[in-house]
């Protein structure tokens, strides 16, 4: 029945060879061990490279980062250089137009007022031009020689915005924090809530060289303080000072812009990235070391880096480490022709949380070993499901062969089917052909034996021997013989023991009566 | 066949050995068997009680060379089954549906061929 559906179901079932199989079977084996190897080497993570796929991220960012800090600081000098120089020349103006010389303005409350008022419109103008959340310039005069700190104090205006939106900077509510009064009211700017007439000059480190240093040319004689609180207040800054030179080339003062905290964070966002955050920093790096307290830090969410410490660098193969003994951070560092007052260079730095990379390597690996583990796995299954189907058939053919099933059963293996067909349709108990032939030609010469020679025969095929004859059949030992040798010629055997074998066969197949029937 | 023998053959044993003959019942040739010596041959017995166990050694030993005799005539011998006598090799014809005496082949118009013959032509 089984056959008879298959036959209708599947009429072109073909047999594939058994090479076929074992190449399928053989096949799977490789991938097996491909996906073994495979998940070794994840294992051990050879093949999966997250260092150096950091390493290339890193790369890019960094060159962006530092593209970004070169052009600002570029930019900042080249708008301080300017300033600079129109301050210097309207201060000569206002000098002049007053007839009196520079060091007149000491203790003279109201003609610095009256100067700084004057001197609000390039200040201004430059504020909203530059990168900068604040401006600034002072001049080596105070409006009260008296005061203890009168050495530090000089007269000036210095603008700040007032709340912070990068994007929009020219928007942003400028405030005075430093200048005088009059000059504030005047210029109808709000006052800052730390507000002072005067700049403490003492507060700003490197200042007192870029003020009485005599230079040649301005953007040598500027110079970055380094990252301080703002005078008086809690904020950190960055301030750029460019000395300011009267018509004689003296210098008058110091004029600059400043970088807050929060306008550099706000102007340096994270980079997110697989590997986690990308951070920006403006760092000072002294040799191994990167001064947090002096690093201007770009946004830190997805970090706890904080502007305090020091963090020590240790070049990498694919990255370098950056680590306080707590934290530690991935990345890359390159020095900005930048040096700050303390004489220690700047670097463009990018970094990412080396625990953030961590979890991502682990993840990483854990997926690809998970992967191979799931790849071997479904390999196994289809190795077993494959050997099993290739047993199968040859199992069940083998069962139909033995006769424990009536049904007619393929193998699906055409080299099995083939020797299963033949057996099937040779009748039960049949021989191999070459046998079944000699059989039959062993039984046509049978006929042609004398009727003692077939007596004698039967003797044989009863069991008996050669002595037993002459009793049995009544004649002569030497008659005896003389049959043998007769009966050995014709059934064509050479010997008593293969005219037993004959003997057996036939009895084996059941065919013994075969032999005697005369037809 | 042996029990048939051993009821034709006769017996031409002496005091000194044993010997047995069988005669073809066609052309009346006479077998005869290896003689064999009596192990107490030309020994005269000293005493009545010697002379009794040579008899029964003689009548042993005796019957000891008789079933020799009639294996020996087995070699030689075959029964014809139509006339059930003893027939000699030479007398005796391997028929194609029988075997037989030269007498009872003549009679019947069997053809065979001697055994005899038939193996001096193999030999
Ligand atoms: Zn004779
Ligand atoms: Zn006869």
């Amino acid at each position: 029945m089984r056959s008879i559906r298959n036959a209708i179901h599947n009429p072109y079932a073909a047999s594939h060879s058994m090479g076929v199989r074992l190449l399928l079977y053989w096949f799977t084996m490789a991938l097996l061990l491909v996906a073994a190897i495979l998940s070794i080497l994840m294992a051990m993570g050879v093949l999966s490279h997250p260092a150096r796929q950091l390493a290339s991220a890193l790369d890019i960012q960094q060159r962006n980062t530092y593209a970004a800090l070169d052009a600002q600081m570029d930019e900042l000098t080249a708008h301080g250089v300017a300033m600079s120089e129109k301050l210097g020349r309207e201060l000569d103006a206002f000098l002049a137009a007053k007839g009196i010389p520079f060091d007149a303005l000491n203790d003279d409350p109201k003609t610095i007022a009256e100067l700084e008022k004057r001197l609000y419109a390039p200040l201004s103008s430059t504020l909203s031009a530059a990168s900068c959340s604040g401006i600034f310039f002072c001049l080596n005069v105070t409006a009260n020689t008296a005061l203890p700190n009168a050495d530090a104090l000089r007269a000036g205006l210095y603008l700040r915005y007032s709340g912070l939106q990068p994007t929009v900077a020219s928007e942003q509510d400028v405030i005075c924090f430093r200048g005088a009064a009059e000059a504030a009211r005047g210029l109808q700017i709000q006052m800052h809530n730390r507000w002072n007439p005067e700049l403490n000059t003492a507060l700003i480190p490197g200042s007192n060289k870029v003020a009485t240093s005599q230079v040649e040319r301005l953007a040598e004689g500027s110079l970055w303080a380094k990252r301080t609180e703002l005078l008086d207040t809690w904020e950190h800054v960055m301030l750029l000072c460019v000395p300011i030179l009267d018509g004689s080339g003296t210098v008058r003062g110091f004029c600059g812009m400043e970088i807050s905290d929060l306008y550099f964070s706000l102007s340096h966002d994270t980079v997110s990235s697989s590997y986690g955050n990308m951070l920006t920093l403006l760092a000072p790096i002294d040799g191994d070391k990167l001064n947090l307290s002096g690093t201007m830090l770009g946004a830190t969410n997805g970090s706890r880096l904080t502007a305090e410490g020091t963090l020590h660098i240790k070049p990498g193969k694919y990255y370098t480490i950056y680590t306080d003994g707590k934290e530690s951070y991935l990345g890359r560092h390159r020095l900005l022709d930048v040096v700050t007052s303390d004489g220690i260079p700047l670097a463009a730095v990018t970094l990412v949380t080396a625990n953030t990379f961590r979890s991502y390597e682990r993840g990483s690996q854990f997926a690809w070993f998970l992967g191979s583990v799931l790849f071997l796995l479904a390999m196994l299954v289809a190795a077993t499901v494959l050997s099993r189907r290739f047993v199968k058939p040859i199992n069940e053919s083998l069962a139909a062969v033995r006769g424990d099933t009536t049904e007619v059963v393929t193998s699906g293996i055409s080299e099995i089917d083939e020797l299963l067909t033949m057996i099937r349709e040779r009748p039960v108990g049949a021989l191999p052909p070459d046998v079944e032939a000699r059989l039959r030609g062993f039984t046509e010469r049978a006929n042609t034996l004398t009727g003692t020679e077939r007596t004698i025969l039967q003797y044989y095929m009863d069991g008996y021997t050669v002595k037993d004859i002459p009793e049995l059949a009544r004649i002569s030992a030497s008659t005896v013989k003389t049959h043998n040798r007769n009966l050995y010629r014709k059934l064509g055997v050479d010997s008593f023991d293969e005219l037993k074998v004959y003997i057996e066969l036939f009895a084996s197949c059941g065919r013994s009566g075969e032999l005697l029937n005369r037809s | 066949m042996r029990r048939i023998i051993k009821a034709s053959m006769e017996d031409i044993s002496s005091m000194e050995r044993f010997q047995f003959s069988l005669r073809c019942a066609v052309c009346g040739s006479l077998w005869e068997s290896q003689p064999a010596r009596f192990s107490k041959a030309g020994m005269q017995p000293e005493s009545e009680g010697k002379r009794v166990i040579f008899q029964a050694l003689y009548q042993r030993e005796r019957e000891d060379v008789f079933e020799r005799a009639a294996t020996e005539a087995m070699e030689y011998f075959s029964l014809c089954p139509i006339c059930k006598r003893l027939v000699c090799d030479r007398c005796f014809l391997l028929g194609e549906d029988i075997d037989l005496c030269t007498d009872c082949a003549a009679f019947l118009q069997e053809h065979g061929e001697p055994v005899e013959g038939l193996s001096a032509e193999n030999r």
